[in-house]
Parts: structure tokens; sequence; C-alpha cells
């Protein structure tokens, strides 16, 4: 599905570079659950922006589904990611004025579906998170749990074959971790490659193949 | 779409109630400025816009160049201009001369003042006044014709009744009325209340009835219209203009003295052209609209610097916002559109706001300074207006921010937002603050300035008595008797007759020299009887008040000077110039009867000028009467019945001349505006202050708290807090109050009698604004400082 050739990313730190991944090579198969693991400041976070081309890298090539995302323009890449891969936060970043509906909504919005059609997708997933009673409620009414639940449809909702996840658990108390675990793994199942990065050996495992970075490097 | 982004902001208003008063509040103070100004410079275009084939119409102007070098233009042009031009121009051309002349007029039952003009007989041709009855062509050709317009026509008559009825006009005989206009569609500046023909002045002025101007080049007299004909351009116009001012300078006297050639205006212009001497009617001044609008605009950027600083502000809190809807797969321009409907929704709250402060304030006098209640209704075109500088106001406040945070990087701002680095950096914003605080400063500066000058001259001693004294309007015929009458009247000290009260205007100006030939000198005239030097008490250096000539057959024999006429005569001392004679307007020969010490006979605001008193009879319009200093209350009502007496069922017009030159003098209207427009500029001011202020030590919360865990005592806390913002008023100070003072000092420049920009006028300004400004300050600074700290520094 994806595959990083020889991936490098730099900041110049008092006129030296400082290497945040270095000569990365990666590929992952459409149907994989990986986990990315590592220590603190070892690249993981910045390896998921650039599959999830959020970020640029310095140097090397990345392909999604075949076509080179680096040489991609701006506008181009945007479409891309718009359509093909979801995001979720450790922090859950829900827009805070707009209800658990609404912030499901968004993404949907952004790829000019008619209205008709939004709310049949949007009461589907609100349908099959067993959200709907909470839907007219703001993130703020809600527990974490609840919150990275919204997040995780919202993501999901314009059915992306890539879900990308940074620390999805990393604000939830262990209970409410493994129910987001144990929802990572049947939608894997349903058919979503999913790479998340974590700090947890417990929900690494819930993945079929874990990624260990350090210092910048894939460290296998 | 659109609905999304409108939920979204509206909810955006809701949840910062402070930010959103703020900005509406701000918004709409400056936007009630912006659409009192709208009205009246719409008002002000829809002047003289329905006369057919305007665009092949013109008025011809005069360039007059003083003896001193000044130079002057005048919208006046002679009388004998037309016919000149029938001959060197072109016949074919349709003109129209106006040669306005006001006096009362009386259907020998009613009698009104009125407005009027003598008109060629082409003027319902040429304008586009709509005629209810007479026809267009014919209604002013014969001689004594009279044109009403229908308002005048049903003061006088019953609906109807008007043709061919006869008014008298005071001084000049019987007109009969050929014709009753209907309402115009439009305001014009050719509006009068009557109009005369043109064909009637030559035999008054073969009577005596009026002074001798068909054949005289005199150039402030009337004023000439002109329809080009087809085939002939106005530059060739201008050309025979140039050759008939090139002849009448040759021929007359005035080469190297005194120069003026004639120029054409296009008929479109007149409206809002710059000041011209002598203008017809109203047709507002282009400076002062301009800078009615430069003054509203400043006033609504100031509030826009306010929505701006706020936006940016908290970009920080927006970002993740911003980032979440990118990730989501928003492009840049959603995201911009979606701001910008914020600010255009705000825009239009205050649009809101702003017509409902107009209607409370047009009520108040100082708005009657830009415009009058009865213009305040909304017909479509001036709400579209309206919406359209919704709009305006919208993008301009909001563009900034909008274009600032749809730039934002979805990883900068997800990841930490205190490491982005905003577009707009705290310089910006500091500095837009200072600016709002500078224009504050300066406007306080101004309007004291202003608001002392004017109390100053208010009461300043002018030289001659204007306490209880009582003026009041009277026809010479009447004059001997309503005279004899006050006199008796108890409490009166002395009663004189003038022809315009002092204080204002002089009647007139007119030429004077010591002999045919020699050098002339241009002075103020005032016709008075001998009573009005011991009424007004004007007090002589030399001689004694005239001799009265009650016999109008005999010509003028002796006048009054001020002193500031010797010097330029080279008359000598006082009691040397008494005596001697001058010559007036080139014909009457006079003898001094006496000198005056000078007076502000034009008011404080002009200097000591040249001033001849005259003595002729029926040239007088008011009555001029002194009173005892202890009068009862009430006692204007005995004078006014007395008055009533030889004008029944007339309005009463006198007064109290300290009232008038107290109201004249103290501009009580545009200290008003003034204050009115600087209290805006202050509250929009303090208004951005407190959104700063409140932004500031929410985001400094925890830094308090952990200073405050360290030991920081609450005093040491607001000072903290305070520094910046002093220090930002500090620098508002010093920018402000030079350019405040050099304001003021200019202004102030233009009045001959005036008070200096004090030290006092800048301290008290610039305290006023710190006292303003702390105010705001304070309120939220002491409650961040006094709060505990545990509630700043827990997480969640």
């Amino acid at each position: 599905m994806l595959e990083l050739k020889h991936i490098s990313k730099w900041v110049n730190v008092g006129g030296k570079p400082t290497f945040l991944l270095k000569d990365i090579n990666f590929k992952v198969d459409a149907g994989e659950f990986i986990s990315i693991m590592g220590p603190s400041g070892s690249g993981k976070s910045t390896l998921l922006h650039i599959v999830g081309m959020l970020d640029d890298a310095n140097e090397g090539e990345y392909f999604f589904n075949g076509e080179p995302v680096h040489s991609m323009k701006e506008k181009q890449r945007s479409q891309l990611y718009k359509k093909h891969i979801g995001f979720v936060f450790q922090a859950y970043h829900l827009i805070d004025e707009l209800t658990v509906y609404e912030n499901i909504e968004t993404p949907l919005i952004y790829q000019d579906i008619k209205s008709s059609e939004r709310k049949a997708m949007v009461a589907d997933i609100l349908d099959r998170f067993n959200i709907v009673g909470k839907k007219d409620l703001f993130p703020t009414q809600l527990s974490g749990g609840q919150q990275q639940l919204v997040g995780i449809a919202r993501a999901l909702i314009a059915k992306p074959q890539l879900l990308l996840a940074d620390e999805p658990t990393g604000n939830l108390n262990s209970k409410q971790g493994e129910d987001i675990m144990e929802l990572f793994q049947q939608l894997n199942k349903d058919g979503v490659t999913i790479i998340q990065v974590t700090h947890s050996e417990k929900n690494a495992e819930y993945g079929t193949r874990i990624v260990n970075l350090l210092d910048g490097r894939i460290d296998n | 779409m659109i609905r999304n982004y409108l939920k979204i902001a509206c909810r955006n208003l809701v949840r910062n109630k402070v930010f959103a008063f703020i900005n509406v509040f701000g918004l709409g103070l400056s936007m009630a400025v912006c659409l009192l100004v709208i009205i009246h410079v719409k008002d002000q275009l829809g002047y003289d816009t329905f006369h057919p084939r305007s665009d092949r119409m013109v008025r011809i102007i005069t360039h007059v160049t003083g003896r001193e070098g000044n130079t002057y233009t005048w919208a006046s042009t002679p009388l004998p201009l037309a016919p000149k031009l029938n001959a060197e121009f072109d016949p074919a051309a349709l003109q129209v001369r106006v040669y306005p002349y006001n006096n009362n007029a009386t259907s020998g039952v009613k009698d009104f003042y009125l407005q009027q003009a003598f008109v060629d007989s082409g003027f319902f041709q040429l304008f586009g006044f709509p005629l209810q009855a007479g026809n267009a062509a014919t209604v002013l050709s014969a001689p004594n014709s009279i044109v009403l317009s229908q308002a005048t026509a049903t003061k006088f008559f019953e609906p109807g009744q008007a043709m061919g009825q006869t008014i008298s006009i005071t001084g000049l005989g019987d007109f009969t009325v050929t014709g009753v206009m209907q309402p115009p569609p439009g305001k014009s500046h050719l509006l009068k209340d009557a109009y005369l023909s043109m064909s009637s002045v030559n035999v008054l002025e073969k009577t005596g009835k009026l002074p001798a101007m068909l054949q005289q080049w005199d150039l402030t007299k009337a004023y000439t219209y002109l329809q080009l004909p087809p085939h002939r351009s106005a530059s060739q116009l201008d050309k025979s203009l140039q050759s008939v001012s090139r002849e009448l300078l040759q021929q007359s006297n005035k080469i190297g003295q005194e120069s003026f050639y004639f120029e054409v205006q296009p008929f479109d212009k007149i409206i809002l052209s710059e000041e011209m001497g002598f203008s017809l009617g109203d047709t507002g001044s282009r400076g002062k609209v301009w800078a009615e609008i430069s003054v509203a605009f400043v006033i609504l950027l100031s509030a826009c610097f306010n929505y701006t600083n706020l936006s940016i502000a908290r970009s920080l809190r927006r970002g993740k916002e911003v980032g979440v809807r990118k990730v989501a797969g928003a492009r840049r321009v959603q995201i911009f559109t979606q701001f910008i409907v914020e600010s255009l929704l705000t825009a239009f709250l205050a649009l809101a706001l702003g017509y409902v402060m107009l209607h409370l304030i047009t009520g108040q006098p100082f708005s009657r300074e830009i415009t009058s209640a009865d213009e305040l209704s909304l017909d479509a075109a001036t709400a579209g207006w309206f919406v359209l500088f919704a709009l305006f106001a919208g993008l301009l406040a909001g563009g900034l921010p909008a274009w600032a945070l749809s730039s934002f990087k979805p990883v900068a701002v997800l990841k930490n937002l205190t490491t982005v680095k905003l577009f707009l950096g705290n310089g910006v914003r500091k500095g837009l603050l200072v600016i709002q605080f500078a224009l504050s400063l300066i406007a306080i500066i101004f309007t004291l300035t202003f608001y002392r000058q004017f109390s100053y001259m208010a009461s300043a001693d002018p030289g001659f008595r204007k306490d209880h004294i009582i003026t009041l309007p009277a026809t010479p015929e009447s004059q001997p008797r309503l005279k004899q009458a006050l006199e008796q009247l108890n409490g009166i000290t002395g009663v004189a007759t003038v022809s315009t009260v002092p204080g204002k205007n002089a009647t007139g100006t007119t030429k004077v020299q010591t002999q045919a030939g020699k050098d002339y000198i241009g002075m103020d005239y005032y016709y008075a009887d001998p009573e009005i030097f011991s009424v007004m008490q004007l007090n002589f250096l030399a001689g004694r008040p005239f001799i009265a000539i009650n016999d109008s057959l005999m010509g003028e024999r002796q006048v009054v000077i001020n002193e500031r006429a010797l010097q330029p005569l080279q008359l000598g001392t006082p009691q040397e110039a008494v005596g001697k004679t001058i010559l007036l307007d080139d014909s009457i020969t006079v003898q001094i009867a006496g000198v005056v010490k000078n007076v502000f006979h034009r008011g404080m605001a002009s200097p000591y000028i040249p001033l001849v008193i005259r003595n002729k009879p029926f040239a007088t319009h008011f009555v001029v009467a002194s009173t005892v200093n202890t009068l009862p209350p009430g006692y204007l009502a005995r004078v006014e019945a007395v008055w009533k007496n030889h004008y029944p069922g007339q309005p009463f017009a006198g007064s109290w001349m300290q009232d008038e030159w107290d109201g004249r003098h103290a501009a009580t209207g545009t200290v008003g505006m003034l204050g009115f427009l600087t209290l805006i500029t202050v509250t929009i001011a303090s208004l951005g202050l407190l959104g700063m202020v409140i932004y500031t030590t929410e985001t400094r919360r925890k830094e308090i708290g952990i200073r405050k865990v360290m030991g920081a005592g609450v005093g040491a806390v607001m000072a903290l807090l305070s520094r910046n913002f002093v220090k930002l008023l500090l620098i508002a100070g010093s920018i402000a109050l030079p350019i405040g003072f050099l304001l003021g000092h200019f202004f102030l420049n233009i009045f001959a009698n005036r008070i200096q920009v004090g030290i006092d006028i800048l301290l008290i300004s610039f305290g006023a604004m710190l006292l303003i400004a702390l105010m705001t300050i304070i309120t939220q600074i002491y409650r961040v400082a006094t709060a505990n700290p545990v509630n700043s520094l827990r997480t969640e």
C-alpha cells in the first residue's frame, strides 16, 4: 500500500543538522496493523506525520498506492490524504465549538458530500460506535474515552484505507485504552490498515507487526 | 457549507461573550458615525440630478486675483456677460442668468419673507423644474411676471387660485403670478421661493428701485448658466470667455492691480465643488465632505484594529481548530472563508447596533452639524450602501486575521501551540494599540483646544456693548414709529437702527479713496443712524456722530470711520482726520464726522478691519435697543408685544444680542460633535485595551500562579502585569502630544484672537487618557492578581 525509501528528516540546531529520521525504509501492505514503538524523541511521531503527508521529508521517496507523494504539490497531496487517510490524536483534538455530530461530519463537509448523504453516513457511524445518545453534546461534556471514540469515528467517517493513530490511548485510563485497542483490532479485521504510535508494550501487542525506532532509525 | 460557517461563527460569538461585545460594540459605535456620513454624502450627491441634458449644461465662474496677489474663485459672474456671449460665442446657446433678490412679499392680505431671484425666460426650459401651471417657454417672458413654488403659492392663496393674482414685493412693486411650480423631483441649489422675470429689471433700474447692474461688470451680483448648442464644445466656450475677459481687462483701469478671467464649470461638477466665494444655494463643500469621510474612516479603522488585534491574540486558541480542520481535509480557502464569515457576522451585528445608535444620536444637537433627522428615512439605495459598507468593514477587520489563521500548518499547531510563529507578532498588536491611543489623545487635545478657544471668544470683549441689547428686524418704512414706541417702553435706554447687526458680518465692502485717482482700500460698512454710537457704546477718539439726513433725495453727507482705517488712507491722527473728505465707490464724497475706537465688528475670529459707518435713509433693516441692567424676567415679551403692533401676524424674530453672540461664538454644536467623536475614539481604544488585557492576563495565569507560590504579593503582580501597558501608553503619549500640540497651534492660527495650546491642555489630556486606560486595566489585573494560585496551577 505504501512504501518509504531512504527517508531522512533533519532540523538545523545551532547550524548543525540533527537527524529526526535517518534512512528509513518502510513498507506497509494493505490490511496490516502496525505498532511503532520507541523511546521519547526517537522519531515516532515524525514518521507518522510523514506517512500522513502532514509533514515533508528532507530526503527520500514516498509512494502511496504506487503514486510518488514526494514529488506532489501541496494541493494534490491534501487531495490524496483527505480521501485515503484518517487521523486519531492523543489529545483527541475535537473542535470544542461543535457537537459530537458536527465534529464527525466535518471531514465530509470538506469532501463536498451532499447533506442527505452526510446525514446517513454520520448516523451509521454513531450507531456503530454506540454514541447515538451523545450526538448533540459538546466535547467538553464527554469523558476522555468517549472523546477519543468520537475522534476515531471522525477519522473513519470518510472510509479511509489507512488509519494513523498517534498514541491514541495516551490520555486514557487502562480500561478505556483496552476498549479502544479492541475497537482497532475489530476495524483492522474489517479491512482498515492501521499504523499506531504507542509507548505501551501491551497496546503494541494488538498489532500484527511492531516497528521499533531508536534515534531516528528502524531498529529491528 | 455557508450554513456550517454561520453556525460556528454564531457559536464562537456566544461562547466568547466579552470579546464579541468588545468587537460588536466598538464597530457599532464607529459605524453609527460612518452611517451618518454616508447619509450626508448621499444627500449631497442627490442635488441637481433631475435636470435634462445636464451633460451639456455649464455654469460660468470667475477667477479673481486680488491686489495683494491672493486668488479667489467666485461662483458669480456679471449680468452683462450673457448678452456679450450671445454675440461672441453663439446666439443659439440657451443662457439663463440668476440674479438673487430677497425681500418681503405681500398678497395684500399676507406678508412673507421670500427667497427670490430674477431669472431669464429660458429658466424652466433649461432646468428640470416642472410647472404645475403655466407654460415653461413663456412663463417668465413678460416683465413683472412671478413664478411661485407650490409651497409659497399655498401660503398666499387658496389651492389653484394663484394664477393671475398680484404679489407685491417690498421695494419693487407689483408682479403677476404667471406660473406655479410643482415640488421639484429632487434637491437643487437653484431652488427659491419665487422666480421673477429678468425683463422686469430694466425698468426697475431706471426707476431706481434696483441699483444699476444690468450694464455693470460687477463680478459678484449674478450667476450665468448655459446649455451648449449642438456641435459646440465647452472648450470653444472657454476660448470665447477668454477673449471676453481679455477685452474687459484692457478697457478697465484695473490692469496690474486686479485681474480676473471667466471659466466654464460643467454643471455636474457644481455639487461638491471646491469652496467658492459668492456661492449660490447649498452646493455642499468638497473639503468638508472629505474631512467627514476621513474622520469616519479613521474611527472605523480604529474599531477594526480591535477586531484584528483580538482575533490575532486569540489565534493560539483557534489554531488547534484550524489544524484539525486541515487534517480533516479543509483547504486554505475554506478556512479563510470561515473566518471571514465570522468577521462579516460581527460586522452585520455591529451595523444593526450602529443603526440603532444612529437614531439615538440624530436627536442630539451636535449631530445637526452633520445631518438633520428628516434625512434618516431608509430607502433601498441607502440600505444597499449600508450593506456594502458593512461588507467592507467586515473584510477590513477580518481579512488579516483570516489570512494569518488559514496559513497555519496542522503539524505545527497540533503538536505544540506555543511554538507557532504568529504571522503578526506582539509588535504589530502593540503598534495597533499605540496608534489607537495616540489618535484618542490627539482627539482629546484638539477638542479641548477647540472648546477653550470658543469659550474664550464667547466671553471676550469685542469693544462694543453686547449685553442688555435687544435686536429686532424692522422694515425701513415702519422704523420711525417702532423706534418711538420702544423709546416709551419702561427699561429701554436707547434705540438705534442699523443695516446689519454687528458681531458676525458687515453689511458689505465698499471702495474708499481719499480722492479720485488715488489708491483705494476696501472697507467694511454699515448703514446706521446717529443713535447707534450711544446705544452700542462705540467710543469716539475724535469728532462726533454724523448728523442724520432724513430726506431720501439728499445724498450721503457724513460718515464715521474707525481707527484702523486711518493708516491705510493716510489720514494722520484721529483729530487730523475729522473734517477731511473721502470718496466712496468712486462717486460719493463724504465728510468724516468722527473716528471711533476699533471693535471686533465681525466677531472675535476676525482682526480689526477698516470700517466706515454710513448714514442713508431707508437702508437699515434692524432696530437695536439698549436696556437698563436690571430687568424683570420675560422682558423680551413686552418688546415683542410692541413689535407685533407694527407687524401683526408675523413671527417675532427679536433676540438678545448676548445670546446670539454666545451661540455663535461658543459653537456648541461643533464642540458637541467633536466631544462625541472624541468619546467614540477613546471608547474604542479602551475597548481594545480591555480586550488585550483580558487576553494577556488569561494567558499569563499560570505564570502568575507560579510567581504567587514563589511569594510574589498582589502589588508586585499588578505592577508586573500593568508595566507593559503603561509603557505603551507612554509611547502613545510621546507620539500624540507633539502632534496634538502642532495641530492645535495651526488650528488656532485662523483666529485673530486666540488662546495658546498651553502645557495645561496637554497635561490634562494626557492625564485623562492615562486615567481612563488605567481604570480599564486595573479591574482586570486586580482580579487575576488576587486569584488563588491553586486554581490556575491545577492541570486536568
